[in-house]
């Protein structure tokens, strides 16, 4: 969706989280109820939040 | 002839073999000592892990009501994560939704004339007005906006999350998605300071009516 905005090259789209993250998210816990290496693995098929980063090209 | 039963290492069926009435699966007798079994591998760990974490399935009241309650939230752990990763980009002029914890925190200003920043707004974002009361009302939600800015510098007055209604019992005119409200902010930031690109964080999107 972005990129058709913004064209490709000036997008870039991070997932962070897994399914563990997400669903204590779900359920009220917070980031210290987990451990370092928990918050740190990332799945991108149960990403618990998307960073994007957006750049307008100077064309545009 | 006996099932052979896979449970994780161990075989089932060498584990609980079959009781004299030939029942295949073990019968009651069987199950009794596989419940035993698991209750003695749950006792064997429950000290080593947190209750909390055990009771992640259990239940079904959340552990905590609202937000920051139990410390901070893991999707702001993430974001923090991913802005502190482009805080090399959030400079110049920065756009935050609500209030300006994380361009203060991660831009903070380098001169004294350059840490001038606009609340831009507004209303209040959740009030919404009887309808019964007052039919003939359109109810406008808008979000309050930061922007950062050099001085000497005018902006616009952006609306984010624009909703408008209808008089009271006509469904809603127009609703727009919000991430199609989001997308229209940032493309009308970036059309209007032309340079570059704008950093917007913290967004939380709301849905209309709430």
């Amino acid at each position: 969706m972005l990129a058709r905005e913004f064209g490709p090259q000036g997008v870039e789209v991070v997932s962070y989280g897994n399914s563990l993250t997400a669903a204590g998210e779900l359920r009220g816990l917070a980031a210290c109820d987990f451990t370092k290496a928990e918050l740190a693995f990332q799945d991108e098929r149960y990403g618990l939040l998307l960073g994007a980063r957006v750049v307008k090209s100077v064309s545009k | 002839m006996k099932r052979h039963v896979s449970f994780g290492q161990h075989s089932y069926s060498r584990a609980f073999p079959a009781d004299e009435s030939g029942d295949e699966c073990g019968g009651e007798k069987t199950r009794e000592q596989f419940g035993r079994r698991i209750r003695a591998i749950y006792h064997r760990f429950e000290k080593q892990v947190p209750v909390l974490r055990l009771r992640l399935g259990v239940g079904t009241a959340p552990f905590a009501d609202s937000w920051f309650e139990r410390g901070l939230p893991v999707h702001r752990y993430y974001l923090e994560e991913f802005l502190t990763l482009h805080a090399a980009d959030i400079r110049g002029h920065c756009l935050e939704f609500q209030e300006d914890t994380y361009t203060s925190r991660l831009d903070p200003p380098r001169h004294p004339a350059q840490g001038q920043r606009q609340r831009i707004a507004t209303r209040d974002v959740h009030r919404r007005p009887d309808k019964a009361k007052r039919p003939a009302q359109r109810h406008v939600r808008l979000h309050r906006l930061h922007l950062r800015s050099a001085p000497g510098l005018r902006f616009p007055v952006l609306h984010f999350g624009a909703a408008s209604t209808a008089p009271a019992g006509r469904r809603a005119a127009r609703r727009r998605a919000p991430h199609h409200d989001l997308l229209s902010t940032i493309r009308r930031v970036l059309a209007f300071h032309g340079r570059g690109a704008a950093a917007c964080v913290g967004a939380r999107i709301r849905p209309a009516g709430r």
